[in-house]
């Protein structure tokens, strides 16, 4: 059983998000770095898609009450097991009465803590992500709180992976220019501010969250506002409502929109922003469909071989 | 009709406005999920297009044969014109505590509170898309008598089981949100049903009614 003894800021349960319910507008929710969560995951001998802990900005404290294989992937947190650093992108094996501190953020934003087999928590219509608005899924349907217990396969230390193994974590989101191709509102815009669009970078402001990223910088304002009709939006579409200021819809969005998207992220660079906190800058910079969708099968490609690579470890030291 | 990709697993088909209703959308998204389900992930039908999300891991060719094929397929999609929907009546209390913005609307268009829910009540609403939160209708078929604009500024929160009105638009709050919606009355249907699959008491293409409640009668 692991134990909050701080849950730090904001902190919630999230797997790759609850699908095929937006229909009913159910928003997807889910991690918000999809390559640490993965790789969190796959380091503890997980599938992709089982549920790991999102803990944004810092400072939270978790005990182990049983022995635990864990892994830590995303932003530096500084974690420290009992008062000792240790290191992300590798499993660790916790020892029963172990604190997992993470002390203080020195890069990123958000970080994954994936444990072997899983986070006991209930699936709900599939999934075992946090939907915040509706109070459904994770843990109660809420952040976490100080006092809150989950549970967890026990895992003894032999049963746990060569500590050796260690995978780099952070080469996926360690950048400022974030890819994006065009949006299907496009057109509403001059050339002169399509341009403008990618020439100065773009500040993360403090009313961003899991719903959206609102941005502030160049103004990109239309002469006529233009009512839409709702349509389907998704994780990274960029709209530009009429102050001009974009927003950056993330994990936790609606599922449709009204107002013109001039962008959409590119999949492959979700993590670089899901990875940059209020004050952050990012600078925007155009490819085309066909690029963006060759970035998106290799990361895919990434997984499987962090996959197959991990398992291969795994059965060589089964032999020995 | 036109179709294009905003990301790469979210496949758009827009529909001309004029000629396509939103059974027609639903037909068609029908037909197209079952010719390809191994590829598609979830559809979402909106009053003017069909959202179709792809695995992201699907086949190339599998994605090819859908953006090639789905035109063609989507002129084959049979409506059945005996099919009758489902009507849902919701009992909705209209004005005081539950309603603080009926005597709003009734100002706004002239007509006595009496007049603007006998308006509400006149007429069956269409389903047309679920958005927005989990459970809540877009409806369609307000009268344009009782036609209402936005409040300048949205409430911060507003109750679940909220009846309001927003320009055109006519819809229940499902859940508890800021909203600024005019707010004319309240129902106690529980639109969001987090414990049941499908999670929505209503589905597209289904039939509303309001019905006036008494202040002493159960909504």
């Amino acid at each position: 059983m692991l134990e909050v003894i701080h849950p730090g800021p904001f902190t919630t349960i999230q797997d790759l998000g609850r699908h095929g319910y937006q229909r009913y507008g159910v928003s997807v929710t889910g991690v918000m770095d999809i390559q640490s969560h993965t790789l969190a995951n796959l380091l503890v001998g997980n599938e992709p898609d089982e549920a790991t802990f999102e803990i944004t900005y810092s400072g939270a404290k978790f005990k182990f009450h049983t022995s635990a294989l864990i892994a830590i992937a995303g932003g530096n947190m500084m974690p420290l097991v009992s008062g000792e650093a240790i290191q992300s992108g590798r499993p660790v094996y916790v020892s029963a009465g172990s604190v997992l501190h993470f002390s203080k953020l020195k890069s990123g934003c958000r970080v994954y803590l994936a444990v072997a087999g899983g986070w006991g928590v209930p699936t709900v219509l599939q999934s075992k992500s946090t939907f915040l608005r509706a109070g459904m899924g994770g843990f109660e349907g809420r952040i976490l709180q100080k006092g809150d217990t989950i549970s967890y396969t026990t895992q003894q230390r032999e049963q746990s992976l060569s500590v050796e193994w260690h995978a780099v974590s952070d080469h996926w989101w360690k950048r400022d220019f974030v890819r994006v191709m065009k949006g299907p509102e496009i057109n509403r815009f001059t050339s002169e501010q399509i341009r403008r669009f990618t020439s100065i970078p773009y500040t993360v402001s403090s009313q961003s969250d899991r719903m959206g990223y609102r941005l502030t910088g160049e103004a990109i304002q239309k002469e006529v506002s233009e009512e839409m009709i709702s349509e389907p939006v998704t994780f990274g579409t960029i709209q530009l409502p009429s102050d001009g200021q974009p927003i950056v819809l993330m994990a936790d969005r609606q599922t449709t929109g009204g107002y013109p998207r001039i962008a959409q992220v590119v999949r492959a660079d979700l993590c670089v922003l899901a990875q940059k906190k209020p004050g952050d800058t990012v600078q925007f910079e155009w490819v085309e469909f066909e690029q963006a969708r060759k970035l998106s099968y290799a990361v895919h490609h990434w997984t499987k071989e962090v996959q197959a690579s991990i398992e291969m470890r795994r059965k060589s030291r089964a032999l020995y | 009709m036109k179709s294009f990709w905003l990301s790469e697993d979210l496949w758009i088909i827009r529909f001309n406005q004029s000629e396509t209703t939103s059974a027609h959308i639903r037909a068609i998204e029908k037909i197209i999920t079952t010719r390809f389900q191994d590829v598609i992930r979830e559809t979402i039908p909106t009053t003017t297009t069909l959202g179709i999300y792809v695995h992201t891991t699907s086949p190339r060719t599998m994605i090819n044969k859908l953006e090639h094929e789905w035109e063609a397929l989507a002129q084959t999609a049979i409506f059945d014109v005996d099919h009758q929907p489902r009507i849902i009546d919701i009992p909705v209390v209209y004005g005081g505590e539950e309603g603080p913005d009926l005597a709003f609307v009734a100002e706004h268009t002239g007509l006595s509170e009496e007049q603007v829910v006998e308006k509400h009540t006149s007429v069956l609403y269409p389903v047309e898309m679920i958005g927005f939160a989990p459970g809540f209708p877009y409806l369609a078929g307000l009268p344009e008598e009782i036609f209402a604009p936005r409040k300048e500024t949205p409430r911060e929160k507003i109750v679940a089981g909220s009846v309001g009105i927003a320009g055109s638009q006519t819809g229940i709050y499902s859940i508890s949100t800021p909203g600024g919606w005019q707010i004319i009355g309240r129902t106690t249907v529980e639109l969001f049903l987090s414990n049941e699959d499908p999670p929505s008491l209503l589905q597209p293409g289904d039939l509303v009614r309001f019905v006036a409640l008494g202040r002493d009668e159960d909504a």
